[in-house]
């Protein structure tokens, strides 16, 4: 179970539509690279308080992943203004993940 | 402030010293007095482990004290790496290193970075042939210092590529052994006696120093006294053939006969012993200079050398295959901290990168603060949160009775593997791989110069390594070993098959522990 807060409802049946700024991190109970990637969205978190952060357990949501042709995980999806507009799948360190997002 | 009593440090890293040729390990026949009196007075790990290997990427983790296995394998240093000398610079310590290990020399690769004193002594293998254009005397002949079974000639009756390479190198080494005088002229002799030499005279006796000797002795070519006076060699009398200098990279299968291989370790035994009675007299001179109750003192290695079958080597002459199997990957770790008594042997797991955190440890800088005065104000060389290694301090002290429940080894993109108390584990990433493939691919051609790590840098480790399929259960390959390691220590019978669940927890902790250095 992620200790990141599980992602509403709403935001699943909206597709992220409400959503102005978040990340979803997928993943999956007995997988130990989420459990890593967990702790680097914390950290990420705790620098970016104004980033939303959301979990979702990729074996409750298979059509979330098909809809974002998502076959592994951690995975992570930036959303920015109710759009998908990145999708990640792998390990980042924390360095790596400020990185990314900065990119955006 | 260094540790209380500790003003200096010395770091001797013997390269190729397999644990278990030490009498203090336990071995039986080989002789090294010195360094079992060393042990007995101070302090033994029984459980070290090198985590990337083998020669770059340890002395990469030696010298930043980060695990190198989850990032990259050999290649040079880069400005991304902070090294224990820039965490040194500007700082009343001066540092040193004295060295004849060539894969550190190339000066692409950076390795010999920021040292107030540098002196490498030419000569070992790789900087052999410094010395090709030196006159050979005619009684001296490659081909008598090798076993004529290892020299192929083709059909023009001339010896092919890999023979000519084999004389050529063993040329090399007899090209500076023909006015060979004493046990003196021995490549740990001339590296450990100017280590003493900096120790007595070059240095500022009234600053504190960190010198880091950097032996490649005992790592073949296996040229011990004997080799050169003439006489059996003591640790295999009986043997009739040629001495065997330099041997392929190769499996052994088809290639060498036992008889060769146990002479070859007998050789390499005798190293060991010559290795020992140089360190005696450096650690003599060091009590005489004074410096004993004022020097913390770190022996070490690299790694083993797969030299034969079984647990000598699983099939293997010299590091052809990325295969991290005990004889490899367990090194020897010793160590004298003044003003902390000694005779103790530590069970703990450790791993290389501690001993660097332990030096800065006995530096009296391992607090963030310390670290972030470095230098002068505005050029930062270090974040102190980089550091992934422990300071053993606190261990020998007492305080603690263990710092690691494992350790981990392997070789970047290739192969994975861990080791607790009860049970070693093996996860092939890439297992077979031809000897050529190997030179070119991981070590970069190093034999013939290398190319500055373009080659390694090239292997990446796939993106799928650090991801699972969701709704797939944990699965583990085929391919992967499991072994008891209280009644298989070398890894010699795989009892996977029968054991899947403990196969599975030691892959999932093994994944976890190298994904959270990936993130770190």
């Amino acid at each position: 179970m992620s200790t990141i807060i599980q992602l509403p409802k709403e935001h699943v049946e909206n597709f992220f539509a409400s959503i102005s700024d978040a990340i979803v991190f997928f993943h999956k109970e007995l997988c130990p690279h989420c459990k890593n990637m967990e702790k680097v969205l914390e950290k990420f978190s705790a620098k970016h308080p104004s980033v939303e952060l959301y979990s979702v357990d990729s074996e409750a949501h298979p059509e979330l992943l098909k809809k974002l042709s998502i076959e592994r995980v951690p995975t992570l999806a930036f959303i920015r203004n109710g759009e998908v507009i990145k999708v990640h799948t792998g390990l980042m360190n924390p360095r790596e993940l400020k990185a990314f997002y900065a990119s955006l | 402030m260094p540790r209380k009593n500790i003003k200096n440090v010395l770091f001797i890293m013997l390269d190729t010293l397999q644990f278990n040729y030490l009498g203090c390990y336990g071995n039986k026949e080989v002789k090294t007095p010195n360094l079992d009196k060393f042990a007995e007075k101070g302090f033994l790990f029984e459980n070290a482990y090198s985590e990337g290997l083998p020669t770059i990427p340890v002395r990469r983790a030696l010298m930043t004290g980060r695990f190198t296995l989850p990032y990259s394998g050999w290649r040079p240093l880069t400005t991304e790496d902070t090294t224990i000398t820039d965490m040194l610079w500007c700082r009343e310590v001066q540092t040193a290193l004295v060295y004849d290990t060539p894969p550190m020399r190339l000066p692409k690769y950076g390795y010999s970075r920021g040292f107030d004193y540098v002196r490498f002594c030419n000569g070992h293998e790789l900087d052999h042939e410094t010395f090709s254009n030196i006159h050979l005397d005619d009684k001296f002949k490659g081909e008598d210092f090798l076993s004529p079974e290892w020299l192929k000639k083709n059909a023009d009756g001339e010896y092919d590529e890999s023979s000519k390479s084999l004389i050529r190198e063993t040329e090399c080494y007899l090209r500076q052994r023909q006015n060979w005088q004493s046990d003196a002229d021995n490549y740990a002799s001339v590296v450990i006696s100017e280590a003493d030499s900096w120790i007595k005279e070059k240095r500022d006796p009234n600053r504190p120093f960190f010198l880091w000797l950097d032996s490649f002795d005992p790592h073949e070519p296996w040229d011990p006294p004997s080799v050169w006076e003439e006489r059996p060699c003591p640790y295999n009398p009986d043997y009739k053939g040629n001495p065997l200098l330099i041997a392929p990279w190769t499996e052994i299968d088809g290639v060498m006969t036992e008889e060769e291989c146990e002479h070859i370790r007998a050789l390499y035994a005798e190293k060991v012993t010559l290795v020992d009675k140089w360190l005696g007299k450096l650690f003599d001179s060091l009590k005489a200079q004074g410096l004993w109750e004022k020097t913390m003192i770190v022996v070490t290695s690299d790694h083993g050398q797969p030299m034969g079958n079984d647990e000598h080597g699983h099939g293997l002459m010299r590091k052809c295959r990325p295969w991290p199997y005990e004889e490899l990957v367990h090194v020897p770790l010793l160590a004298h901290v003044p003003g902390l008594e000694g005779g103790k042997r530590i069970d703990s797991f450790v791993q290389n990168v501690d001993i660097t955190a332990t030096i800065l440890d006995a530096l009296g800088l391992t607090e963030s603060h310390a670290l972030e005065e470095t230098g002068h104000e505005g050029i930062n060389t270090f974040d102190a949160d980089d550091l992934q290694g422990m300071s053993l301090l606190p261990l020998m002290r007492g305080e603690v009775d263990k710092i690691r429940d494992f350790a981990i080894a392997g070789y970047y993109g290739m192969s994975w593997s861990i080791i607790s108390h009860d049970y070693s584990y093996i996860h092939w990433l890439q297992r077979e791989i031809d000897t050529d493939s190997m030179n070119k691919i991981f070590y970069d051609g190093s034999g013939s110069g290398g190319n500055a790590g373009e080659q390694s840098a090239k292997l990446e480790v796939k993106e799928e390594m650090w991801t699972c399929v969701p709704g797939a259960e944990v699965s583990v390959p085929q391919s992967d070993e499991l072994y008891d390691r209280r009644s298989d220590p070398f890894q010699l019978t795989n009892i996977i098959d029968d054991n899947p669940e403990k196969a599975k927890e030691m892959l999932q902790k093994l994944k976890l522990y190298i994904g959270e250095l990936r993130t770190t």
